[in-house]
């Protein structure tokens, strides 16, 4: 660490700054998301994909955060976060406020959700509330579908307790024996739905599998009595620990992938009313400790609710999707999107407008005999990628083409294993990412050979080269051909590819190395302008906001009288409105049908505003162990278009919560405002935007005037 | 290792690769609309110079790791469509005892051909390079320094009243400081004083004679220059610093008191740009003071730039040519005043050795760096007279063999020098190769001798009596017209004693029509 680094923490520490902690402001974004899954207002299957993502959501959390703090406290670790407590006194705090969180879930659940399904004529039955046909058909389920990929497994001194997978849904058994009791473990099988239409006369009825199962165990356990059962899941420890250093980066991965199934335990939860012999069986068992047990009021793992909020039919009650504009209003009347990038710089804004338009850019680059090389950076990438297929063509036509895929992107790495492996044979050069540091900057870069010389194509973005996320996550693109951009994409891929130095940029702040200065920099160029009287604001929209030296800075600004409002979709670890401290800045959180991706960052700069995009949240794992890529929108157009963004997402009065200084979240007081949900905004401009053009192109260049007489 | 295949051609684009003490570098660049664009610029780290000047060799995993990187460049070339480049290698590389295996290992590992370049063609590329980037007429520049300031050496040439008039090399450049004086011992004030004074005793007697308070201009470049001008507080333009001597002073007078560990800190530089911020200051400080400028004017330039500018602007290398024979040639007669060569003897030799080598282009076949060459052995055949009269060829050999010629190698100093050590009294035999030269340069020689040895006997005398030389080639023979009305017996002893040479070496006769005005 740095003289100068360690000299400003000390004076930080002096100021004595507040600060959120970070796993507890974590809890607090899923608490708003829950919010959503109990919002009325919300289509009643969207409120149970809102219920899914808190599961999903937290199933992460378990396996990464928690298990983090955990290891942390095996370890005897005691130094304290910002916040001021140690590991221990912040499990602590997890663990309560988890368990309160999961009872909320259940309670939305049975309170709010089921009722409310059961009004659209959903419903879910069990056992002993369906008549005997019903029943017979579920039985008859259980024999033809379930019962032969059930294996049973029992426990005792000849076999012991099996491995369990992580996130598997389980029931454990309890049998009468002669000597005794006796234990088995059912798998519930994750190939088959967890829920079985039963029945759609007068309504739709559906059944959880691990109740088929249930009652169809004494099929299973033909030789004994069952005397108890119950539900119970594994979350394990999930933390990929790779040994970066080994010559192999993809074979340490796929050997970090098989230890990761293995991880230790770090939430065990169970079927409330568990029997006590078998409750002890499990906790013995799967040696857990009591605070690691949660039991549970209803089904399992509320993550299949994704999958029953999309069930067929039911359009009506979820919301109007949003159907990406085709093409973008940028690129409408354009054949060829080199000429519509050579003309002006283009913006893009999904899910609002289409990214088949940066699909369509990289298949006409793997297909136009000019383009020389293509060079990508993929992070995640989704099942059938066509961005992956068309530089695989481009391989084929004999492009040169480059493609970091970060195989260390958390939870994606088999499946970037297998890309890697097919771009490899493909042809394409392809780098496994860096040591010691994830690539998760989005750059697209396109050499051209043009009459004039080399030209550089770009696509510079916020969000992943995914066609799949991009229909469901906010997220902005950039295409340009400007030289310095070009010059700074091609350095930086010699960087990435271990070609080179990192140089100086001239346009693009790259992490780790310039990335924390550059936001320092520009933060303080704000509370020099705001000391010497000179226009300053800064408005900053980012999923995370956990830097403590970044917060500090931007206190600092506050305390100068720079005017601060940070758009954070998740952890806020800045507490606003404190006086004397943070009385200028003000956080919201938008929470809505689609999830908050796209960094954005401006700054007012003594009445010159500018603007920046990119990949970068604003935590240390972005700042310092990141590839990163953050860079300035400088079309004057463009710059409008980003400032409106932040105008309406600032506006919002649907899925904007502000945050309040006792760090809690409250829905912005809709009085005397108009009704205002920016997503929806968004998606009206995209549409109007196209419709807008279309018509100046459509427009003659002459309206005769008829005769009056006529 | 990546064999290249599969490449659009671009004739356009172009890469130079430079292999220094610290990095190996590329430079992509385009012809666009006749100006040269930077497309791309690598450099990856690599410090070779501390281990060349400790050990004198490059080792094998540095070997290893330079291929490694030529390999990655040359898939960047590939991806730019680029198949004309340059591969140079500098200081590191001429100082490697082991360099030629490490080109051959080189040549058969990325199937790439590496140019060590001396610093006398470093040097003259840089200058060309700088005053074809500032548009400056060379012939206006007057009481001008310019330097160049390399990672191994430090190359200095003088213009006065519009020609180049001295030029030096010396091998102290700012790494090499460094390493001469690697001590573990005393204060920081008494290690930067060491290095001052050893800078001092480097740049001996010659230099200060030519160096002076005459300078009113300096133009430097080389490594550091941009670092330098930025923490002086110098912005660009177009490429070009102008630092003024108190800035630089005060920014020389910080670094002095800063151990290196402190530089890197301040100024976020790696230890080795540490130790050549000093050193690089320290010489530009000397060398401030040495002359009545007021300031640098620092170009931000780079071998490679030249190089570059050969490849895609065709006239460059014309200009190129032109100006290393024009400098070079200045140096020389500045070099043979120094050593009391009559100016007119050499000048009249000059021209009438030229003038045959022109006649005779299609008989010996050479270009017009062997005229250079030929050129230079004229001016300064004389110059062994200035250590010893008896044995006079002995001290030109002597002598110019161990000189720096602008823009020449040293194995061109060689050429000149054999060739210069010749006249009508120690002909050379054609049947005996010279002993230090190559086959190919000892036929090179034998003719650029013959000829030199003709226009030599045409002023044997070295009284200039004649006043119009011409020449007139026919089938068979060489037939010089000279006019005089004086006694040219010597002249005409002389030229006989050539032409049986001159016959077995281009397979015509030669001979002297000697006429008077009175015939004319």
């Amino acid at each position: 660490m740095s003289d100068k680094i360690k000299k400003q923490k000390e004076k930080d520490k002096e100021k004595n700054y507040p600060f959120n902690n970070r796993e507890l402001s974590w809890m607090d974004f899923n608490y708003r998301v829950l919010e959503e899954a109990h919002e009325k207002e919300n289509p009643i299957l969207e409120r149970v994909k809102f219920l899914a993502i808190t599961a999903s959501n937290l199933d992460e959390f378990f396996m990464v955060r928690v298990a983090g703090l955990m290891d942390q406290v095996h370890s005897g670790y005691k130094k304290k976060d910002p916040s001021g407590l140690t590991p221990a006194e912040q499990l602590e705090k997890l663990i309560e406020k988890t368990h309160i969180f999961m009872d909320k879930q259940y309670s939305c659940l049975s309170r709010s959700i089921i009722p409310a399904l059961k009004k659209h004529n959903l419903f879910f039955l069990r056992y002993e509330d369906m008549n005997e046909k019903l029943k017979e058909k579920c039985d008859s389920y259980f024999d033809k579908v379930l019962f032969p990929v059930l294996t049973p497994l029992a426990v005792d001194t000849s076999r012991p307790f099996p491995f369990l997978a992580n996130k598997t849904l389980n029931i454990a058994v309890r049998l009468a024996k002669d000597s005794g009791d006796a234990f088995a473990v059912v798998q519930v099988p994750s190939i088959i739905p967890r829920f079985f239409e039963v029945s759609s006369e007068n309504g739709r009825y559906f059944v959880m599998l691990e109740d088929i199962i249930k009652n169809n165990l004494n099929k299973l356990f033909q030789l004994y009595t069952i005397e108890a059962y119950a539900d119970f899941r594994l979350t394990r420890d999930s933390d990929l620990d790779i040994d970066e250093e080994a010559e192999d980066l993809m074979v340490a991965i796929e050997k970090s992938i098989k230890k990761r199934q293995r991880g230790e335990p770090v939430r065990v939860e169970i079927a409330q009313k568990c029997d006590q012999a078998l409750r002890e069986f499990l906790v013995d068992m799967l040696k857990v400790n009591e605070s690691e047990i949660y039991e549970i009021p209803g089904p399992l793992d509320l993550t299949f609710l994704s999958k029953f909020g999309s069930i067929k039919g039911c359009d009506d009650l979820r919301f109007e999707p949003i159907k990406p504009v085709t093409p973008p209003a940028d690129f409408y009347g354009y054949d060829d999107v080199f000429e519509a990038i050579r003309e002006k710089d283009r913006l893009v804004h999904h899910p609002f407008e289409s990214f088949d338009s940066v699909i369509r850019f990289v298949q006409a680059a793997a297909e136009d005999e000019n383009v020389l090389a293509i060079k990508q950076t993929l992070y995640r990438v989704s099942g059938n990628s066509p961005i992956v297929a068309a530089l695989i063509r481009a391989a084929e036509n004999g492009k040169q083409v480059t493609v970091l895929v970060e195989l260390k992107a958390r939870f994606d790495e088999e499946n970037n294993i297998v890309w890697a492996k097919k771009l490899e044979k493909a042809g394409c050069h392809v780098i496994y990412g860096l040591q010691g540091l994830k690539t998760h900057c989005k750059i697209l870069l396109v050499v051209r050979r043009e009459e004039d010389g080399i030209r550089r194509y770009l696509h510079l973005g916020t969000g992943n080269y995914n066609d799949i996320t991009a229909r469901f996550y906010t997220d902005i693109g950039m295409f340009t051909c400007r030289e310095s951009f070009g010059r700074d994409a091609s350095s930086l891929f010699n960087v990435i590819t271990g070609y080179s130095a990192p140089p100086e940029y001239l346009k693009m702040n790259v992490a780790p190395l310039g990335l924390r200065t550059f936001f320092e920099s520009m933060v303080q160029r704000e509370i020099a302008n705001a000391k010497n009287d000179l226009p300053s604001g800064i408005i900053i929209k980012v999923n995370s906001m956990v830097d403590p030296d970044l917060i500090s800075l931007l206190y600092d600004a506050s305390r100068s009288g720079v005017k601060i409002t940070l758009i954070v979709r998740g952890i806020c670890c800045l507490i606003p409105g404190i006086e004397g401290v943070s009385e200028n800045i003000t956080v919201i959180s938008i929470v809505g049908q689609l999830l908050e991706h796209s960094r954005i960052f401006k700054f007012e700069n003594g009445g010159e505003p500018v603007v920046y995009i990119g990949s970068a949240d604003w935590m240390q794992r972005n700042l310092d162990k990141r590839v990163e890529l953050v860079f300035p929108v400088e079309d004057e157009d463009l710059k409008k278009r980003v400032f409106g963004m932040l105008d309406i997402m600032m506006n919002d009065t649907i899925n904007a919560r502000v945050q309040k200084s006792d760090m809690t979240y409250v829905m912005i007081d809709k009085r005397g405002k108009q009704p205002l949900n920016s997503q929806l905004e968004f998606y009206r401009l995209a549409k109007e935007a196209l419709e807008e053009v279309k018509n100046d192109r459509q427009q003659p260049m002459f309206v005769p005037k008829e005769s009056e007489n006529n | 290792m990546n064999k290249r295949k599969n490449v659009k051609e671009n004739k356009n684009i172009a890469a130079v690769i430079t292999i220094g003490s610290e990095s190996v570098n590329m430079k992509v660049a385009s012809l666009s609309l006749g100006e040269i664009k930077l497309v791309d610029t690598l450099s990856y780290p690599l410090n070779l110079g501390h281990e060349v000047f400790a050990t004198k060799k490059i080792s094998f995993e540095s070997l290893k790791e330079i291929s490694k990187v030529l390999d990655g460049f040359m898939r960047i070339m590939d991806e730019y469509g680029i198949t004309q480049y340059k591969a140079v290698a500098t200081s590191v590389f001429r100082e490697a005892t082991n360099r030629e295996f490490v080109i051959d290992q080189l040549k058969i590992r990325n199937d790439i051909n590496i140019e060590v370049f001396g610093l006398d063609r470093a040097k003259s590329l840089i200058f060309n390079e700088i005053i074809r980037r500032s548009g400056i007429d060379e012939s206006s520049l007057a009481n001008t320094l310019i330097s160049y300031l390399g990672t191994g050496s430090i190359a200095l040439s003088v213009y006065k009243k519009g020609t180049m008039e001295y030029t030096r090399n010396f091998s102290i450049g700012s790494m090499k400081l460094m390493e001469i004086l690697d001590m573990d011992d005393g204060t920081l004030d008494e290690y930067y004083t060491a290095l001052d004074e050893y800078i001092d005793s480097v740049l001996d007697k010659v230099v200060y004679e030519n160096v002076n308070k005459g300078i009113n201009n300096i133009v430097l470049s080389g490594s550091m220059v941009r670092t330098i001008a930025k923490q002086c507080g110098v912005e660009s333009t177009n490429g070009n610093y102008r630092i003024k001597l108190e800035a630089i002073e005060n920014f020389y007078n910080q670094l002095r008191k800063m151990p290196l560990n402190d530089m890197c800190k301040k100024f976020n530089i790696t230890t080795a740009d540490a130790e050549l911020l000093y050193t690089a200051s320290a010489l530009y400080i000397h060398l401030l003071k040495l002359t009545k400028a007021n300031e640098i004017i620092a170009v931000d330039t780079h071998i490679s730039d030249a190089l570059m500018a050969q490849l895609l602007l065709k006239s460059e290398k014309n200009s190129y040519e032109e100006h290393v024979a024009k400098n070079a040639a200045s140096c020389a007669r500045a070099l043979a005043k120094h050593y009391g060569c009559d100016s007119k003897h050499y000048e009249a030799v000059c021209k009438y050795a030229l003038a045959i080598f022109d006649k005779l282009k299609k008989l010996h076949g050479l270009n017009a760096r062997r005229r250079l060459i030929l050129e230079l052995a004229c001016i300064l055949h004389e110059s062994g007279s200035f250590i010893n009269t008896h044995h006079k060829l002995l001290g030109t050999y002597d002598i110019l063999k161990n000189t720096e010629f602008y823009g020449l190698t040293a194995e061109e100093s060689l050429l000149i020098a054999t060739t210069a050590s010749t006249d009508e009294m120690h002909l050379i035999d054609i049947t005996e190769p010279f002993e230090n030269l190559s086959h190919k340069n000892s036929l090179v020689v034998t003719k650029l001798c013959t000829i030199l040895c003709v226009a030599n006997a045409l002023d044997k005398s070295q009284n200039c009596k004649f006043d119009n030389v011409s020449l007139k080639l026919k089938e068979n023979e060489l037939i010089v017209y000279a006019e005089t009305d004086k006694n040219v017996h010597l002249e005409k002893w002389a030229f006989g004693e050539c032409t049986t040479l001159f016959e077995d070496v281009f397979g015509i006769k030669l001979r002297l029509v000697v006429k008077t005005p009175f015939f004319k």
